[in-house]
């Protein structure tokens, strides 16, 4: 996903895995991977389709705040 | 028999040549007879190495390093690779690491992702990225850092 591949290239905070579902069934299972593009952020938060830049950025700050607060909704 | 049809080499060529940096795609590979029970075979590995081989073959700006995953334990830990097929590339800044922002490509990038992949490409040998400003503004306050996994098909 384009996005993705964007805020990787601008913070070095930032890093992206682009999975081919077909050649990693074993890892798509194991992400629960129903419909593409799934995007999973750091293990905490995980959404289907594609989002516009701000509110995709909107769920990285927020799957970051949960990685950093294991007590949280996450 | 070539991934790359002689029509898209010639629009590739002229692409790739303008890439501002030299990019290494280091490719990682694994014996695909090997099947172990809980991993995922390792398909398509040279059909993976062969595209990214006719890439580079279009420009000089681009080289192709394979390494075999369990052989080449140095690189794939200095990668963060645990998968094959498995495409890293890392920009030529004049470091002895180069630049590498962390994007990985695990599989064959085919159809709609290769589009992709050349975009991450060519902004890896730009060193920067075309951002939308809002998102940038927001990613300015990221309280840690995160990992993406993005899962794809080729169509």
């Amino acid at each position: 996903m384009r996005s993705a591949v964007q805020f990787a290239l601008a913070r070095e905070d930032v890093r992206v895995d682009v999975i081919e579902v077909s050649h990693y069934p074993l890892l798509a299972r194991q992400y629960a991977v129903m419909a593409v593009p799934k995007v999973v952020i750091s293990d905490v938060l995980a959404f289907e389709g594609a989002l516009p830049p701000p509110e995709f950025a909107r769920a990285l700050v927020e799957a970051a705040r949960r990685s950093v607060q294991p007590g949280g909704e996450g | 028999m070539p991934w790359l049809r002689e029509p898209d080499r010639e629009a590739l060529r002229q692409r790739l040549s303008a890439l501002p940096r030299d990019v290494v795609l280091h490719v990682f590979t694994r014996d695909d007879r090997l099947i172990l029970p809980g991993r995922d075979p390792a398909p398509l590995v040279r059909e993976t190495v062969q595209l990214m081989e006719e890439l580079a073959a279009l420009t000089p700006r681009l080289r192709v390093e394979v390494h075999d995953l369990d052989r080449d334990r140095d690189a794939a830990a200095r990668l963060g690779i645990e998968r094959a097929p498995a495409i890293a590339p890392v920009a030529d800044d004049g470091s002895p690491e180069g630049w590498d922002p962390g994007i990985r490509f695990y599989g064959l990038p085919q159809g709609y992702e290769f589009a992709n992949f050349l975009e991450a490409v060519e902004g890896v040998a730009r060193g920067a990225a075309d951002l939308d400003p809002q998102a940038a503004q927001l990613l300015a306050d990221l309280p840690a850092p995160v990992h993406l996994r993005v899962f794809v098909t080729p169509t």
